[in-house]
């Protein structure tokens, strides 16, 4: 919404807030126009860009003094509404909802993942929510992980939707859903399948989506803690999205942390090299334009489709068996890393073992990593897949001042003459036409509202052709896309699907900061400061 | 006016309920031969003249919500009768359909031409096995007939019923989550606007209405509203079903005349309850199911229609009536009330979810002598206000009702006085 943009009379409605008179877009939430007055309605279940759930109850406000309260998140404004956010009757409603849901959640802050990032632990402190009539007891169920990817500690969770809504209105994958009734109601798998086995495609919109520590990435940064205690020959990749997601978690401004401060802090942190991802990426495009250029030879197989990560098979697997024959066994900038290492150490008379870590905002990508159980390939892998959130932890532990590191630049990928690379293809015009799909998809959409968002069209000129590149963002967009391929009315040739719907630099894995900011600048908020 | 009336049960135990000769032997189905010559607008302005209130239990007024679906653009209307009956106490839908089910689908299918409906599904309560099979029976009879099926009784007009039903679970008689339930979603209700009348089942415009509500309306309509009026009370035409339970001598479905009998004609007459069993006294009684309020000896006076209880802070609700003797201690009875919510709460709102699992809690604890402090007392009573003006659906709201009438019914037994009265212990 712009506050500053004048709607036309027709479609703006008028309405008092607080004793602030606001015009709005008619349509607009009575939440988001109190914003625009600067009222900030308490809320839990809401999120923005998906469809209200209006089950939390603390955005409840009055209106036109009437004694039914309506929900801020669910309830568009209308013309002449007087409409009160805060009253004492509304702050002890509020109050008690916390206190009724603190009644029932373990006290846990100190060591939970969420601690000072947390929606609950926010407004049960700005409520001073002190002592409780009935103190949470438990027994609390144990953390579910069955991912290699998420952890689901129930015990923390709200009962909001958040993460039900992300999945099955956000994405259309529909992994996680609410089950039972009362003190059972719960989130929960269909039928309790383990995610892994389930159409999960790992993106992490879930975790992205909770308010607390009910849902998260498995948290792996202690463990690459003691991998370099127990390797001096461990080197990492990161991206530029990395990079900003790391500067946000830790609130420099953005932009004010070069590459070469990261590299510089990595290396202090105790790897021994630290590597470009981009270079890698361009290594797998290269490897994916071959896989391309034979599928143009041959019929009947075009579109080529890459997910960008190897869950979305699992996906493709469980919803659309017939779509697999189009899929590309696309090979990571990771994997590919992780080859080089084998190859880069090759002979080498280091004492300690060489060890890959990859940092990327990414929960996908931990399914491919040595540490997972759901990789059973067997073949060269990262030894850890951390997210940016991991990452910003890890470096926050070792508190320094990430820009006062004299800037490092990037070890250089050399390709050695052992080179194991699966055929190390040239680079070549339809190459660097792949690698570009992948930087935008990997950049993310910027504003991705409305459903044209999610997808972008490349047309690139190879052998007197034009070809047909689709950039897909989101499951929901890419199941839209997987139909028109199957009913063979999308003619592309290349079809490239992130499985987040904001791309890499909008992904699960992200800090919670940036995909803040990101919302905001969707949404036209205007000041993209974090709160 | 007498005690007593047959108006729609009449024939109820004295007829087949499955025969249409029986039924038309009664005056059966010239309601919806009358409907045909009407314009809907006048069918409607029948129902609103003889203030039909909505027997369900939110006592809607009948006229004003038909009204609202007439004024909704939009087709398919889809017809809905709420034959959920889960509130505890109460069993008069159930005799409604099993004595007199033609009456009830008389009402549909006049509904069904007053909006132009394709469609009308009745939602039955997933424990009422046999009555499902009985409506079945029932439709195939009408069908055979000519009142339900393609061009009904000649007309241009085609009408369907079909019988769906649940698993049981109280929140289903919710009449947004009946219809989640209905399309084989979970049964949790929906956020409201928009309202079920715009976006209802399948999301199309819809009307729900209890049971009894359209078992009244063949009566409205070859009654006339007016005197349909006058054989009720001023603000609510018609007669009640009043469905008698607990501790009196003889339970069971009653008709009375709204506003012609008084709660303690409907305990204590002999035509009626016929008193409290074993010679003992009355303690309280409780209206309306789990969602009313209780009330007590002093309110035996009141005529029993929905204004002059509403203004007593008592209600008719679902037409539940549970009278209990003095030897039942309330707070234990409302424990089990409390318990009942928690269990039957869907779930997803914190308010109900949270709220009746505390509520329960306390209602414990003023069990337990000495326990009680005046910071309990404060907690408890910002517990109900945030449960009952913060809850998302009527469940939650009304989970509080039945405490709330007791607080004042029995004052000391539910608040601050039981704390002193323990400390001097
Ligand atoms: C928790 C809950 C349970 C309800 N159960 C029933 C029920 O079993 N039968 C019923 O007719 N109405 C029930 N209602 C009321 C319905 O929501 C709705 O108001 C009614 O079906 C409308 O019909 P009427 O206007 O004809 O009464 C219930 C409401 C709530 C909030
Ligand atoms: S989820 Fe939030 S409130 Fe709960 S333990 Fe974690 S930080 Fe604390
Ligand atoms: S897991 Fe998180 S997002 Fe999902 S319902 Fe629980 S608290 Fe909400
Ligand atoms: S009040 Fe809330 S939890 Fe209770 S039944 Fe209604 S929606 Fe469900
Ligand atoms: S934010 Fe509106 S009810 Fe939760």
């Amino acid at each position: 919404m712009d506050r500053n943009a004048t709607p036309p009379a027709a479609l703006a409605v008028t309405l008092s807030i607080d004793g602030a008179t606001v015009t709005v877009p008619a349509g607009t939430l009575i939440l988001e126009a109190a914003r625009a007055v600067g009222s900030e309605i308490p809320t839990l279940c809401q999120s923005d860009s998906l469809p209200p759930r209006a089950v939390c109850r603390l955005c409840l406000v009055e209106c036109d003094g009437a004694s039914k309260l309506k929900a801020a998140c669910a309830t568009p404004v209308w013309e002449g509404a007087r409409v009160v956010t805060v009253s004492p009757a509304l702050r002890r409603i509020r109050q008690t909802i916390l206190e009724l849901i603190l009644s029932d959640h373990p006290p846990d802050c100190l060591t939970c993942p969420r601690n000072l990032n947390c929606e609950l632990q926010l407004w049960a402190t700005r409520f001073g929510i002190r002592a409780l009539a009935f103190p949470p007891k438990g027994p609390w169920p144990k953390p579910i992980e069955d991912s290699g990817a998420l952890v689901r500690d129930m015990s923390k969770c709200v009962k909001c939707g958040r993460c039900v809504s992300a999945c099955q209105d956000g994405q259309e994958v529909g992994a996680l859903t609410a089950a039972f009734r009362a003190g059972q109601y719960e989130i929960v798998t269909p039928f309790r399948q383990a995610l892994l086995e389930g159409p999960c495609v790992h993106c992490g919109e879930c975790a992205a989506a909770c308010p607390v520590g009910a849902i998260a990435e498995k948290d792996e940064s202690e463990a690459a803690f003691r991998l370099l205690e127990g390797s001096n020959a461990t080197a990492a990749i990161f991206s530029a999205e990395t990079l900003a997601g790391t500067e946000d978690f830790l609130g420099y401004p953005p932009g004010s942390v070069t590459p070469g401060n990261m590299v510089a802090a990595l290396k202090r942190l105790g790897f021994f090299e630290v590597l470009d991802r981009a270079a890698f990426a361009r290594l797998a495009a290269r490897v994916e334009a071959e896989k391309l250029s034979r599928a143009l030879e041959r019929e009947g197989t075009l579109p080529l489709i890459a997910g960008c990560a190897p869950t979305f098979r699992a996906f493709v697997s469980a919803r659309y068996p017939e779509a697999l024959k189009f899929l590309s066994n696309a090979i990571s900038p990771e994997s590919l890393f992780a080859f080089w290492m084998v190859d880069r150490f090759r002979g080498a008379p280091l004492p300690r073992p060489a060890r890959a870590v990859s940092f990327q905002p990414c929960l996908a990508r931990k399914l491919e990593s040595r540490a997972s159980a759901a990789n059973q390939k067997g073949g060269p892998a990262v030894d850890l897949a951390l997210t940016a959130r991991e990452l910003a932890r890890t470096l926050r532990r070792a508190s320094f001042d990430l820009r006062a590191l004299p800037a490092t630049p990037f070890d250089p990928l050399v390709l050695g003459p052992s080179l194991t690379l699966p055929d190390a293809p040239a680079a070549s015009p339809l190459a660097e036409a792949l690698y570009a799909v992948q930087r935008e998809g990997e950049k993310g959409r910027p504003h991705a509202k409305g459903p044209g968002g999610a997808l972008r069209e490349f047309y690139v000129d190879f052998k007197g052709e034009k070809l047909l590149f689709v950039l897909v963002f989101g499951i929901q967009a890419a199941r839209k896309v997987l139909e028109r391929v199957l009913d063979g009315s999308l003619k592309a040739a290349y079809v490239k699907i992130m499985s987040c719907p904001k791309g890499c630099l909008g992904g699960g894995g992200q800090a919670l900061e940036t995909l803040a900011r990101l919302r905001m600048e969707e949404n036209g908020a205007g000041d993209p400061a974090i709160p | 006016m007498a005690l007593l009336v047959s108006m729609v049960l009449e024939g109820a135990g004295e007829t087949d309920p499955l025969s249409i000769k029986d039924y038309e032997s009664l005056g059966g189905f010239a309601a919806l031969r009358a409907a045909f010559a009407l314009e809907p607008q006048a069918i409607i302005r029948e129902i609103t003249g003889a203030k039909l209130l909505g027997r369900g239990g939110a006592a809607y007024p009948a006229g004003k919500k038909w009204e609202q679906l007439l004024n909704i653009e939009g087709s398919p209307k889809y017809i809905v009768c709420n034959a959920d009956e889960g509130e505890p106490g109460t069993f008069k839908d159930r005799r409604i359909m099993e004595a007199v089910p033609l009456r009830l689908l008389e009402g549909m299918i006049i509904a069904g031409l007053t909006f132009n409906s394709p469609r009308g599904f009745i939602y039955v309560r997933g424990e009422y096995r046999r009555l499902q099979r009985r409506l079945a029976e029932a439709i195939q009879i009408l069908r055979d007939a000519g009142y339900l099926g393609e061009r009904i009784l000649g007309s241009p007009f085609s009408f369907e019923i079909t019988t769906i039903s649940g698993a049981g679970a109280y929140v289903c008689g919710e009449n947004s989550a009946l219809l989640n339930s209905a399309e084989g979603l979970a049964g949790r209700p929906r956020i409201k606007p928009p309202h079920l009348a715009e976006v209802g089942l399948f999301l199309k415009p819809t009307l729900v209405n209890n049971v009894e509500s359209f078992a009244n309306i063949p009566l409205v309509l070859t009654m006339g509203g007016e005197k349909f009026l006058q054989a009720g009370h001023p603000q609510s035409g018609g007669s009640k079903l009043v469905c008698l339970s607990g501790h009196v001598r003889a339970p069971g479905v009653y008709e009375v005349p709204l506003g012609g009998a008084t709660l303690r004609d409907i305990i204590f007459s002999p035509q009626l309850g016929d008193g409290i069993r074993d010679g003992r006294e009355l303690g309280f009684f409780h209206l309306g199911g789990q969602s009313g309020p209780l009330g007590g000896p002093a309110d035996l006076d009141v005529p029993y229609a929905y204004y002059p209880l509403r203004e007593r802070g008592l209600a008719v609700g679902s037409g539940a009536v549970v009278a209990l003797d003095a030897s039942v201690s309330p707070v234990e009875y409302l424990q089990k009330v409390a318990e009942f919510f928690s269990r039957e709460s869907c779930g997803k709102c914190v308010p109900c979810r949270e709220g009746n699992k505390i509520l329960a809690k306390y209602l414990q604890k003023l069990q337990i002598p000495g326990a009680w402090t005046p910071e309990d007392e404060r907690r408890l009573s910002d517990l109900m206000v945030a449960m009952r003006r913060a809850s998302f659906c009527g469940l939650g709201q009304s989970a509080t009702t039945a405490l709330a009438s007791a607080q004042k019914l029995f004052p000391g037994r539910f608040a601050g006085a039981s704390a002193p009265a323990a400390s001097e212990a």
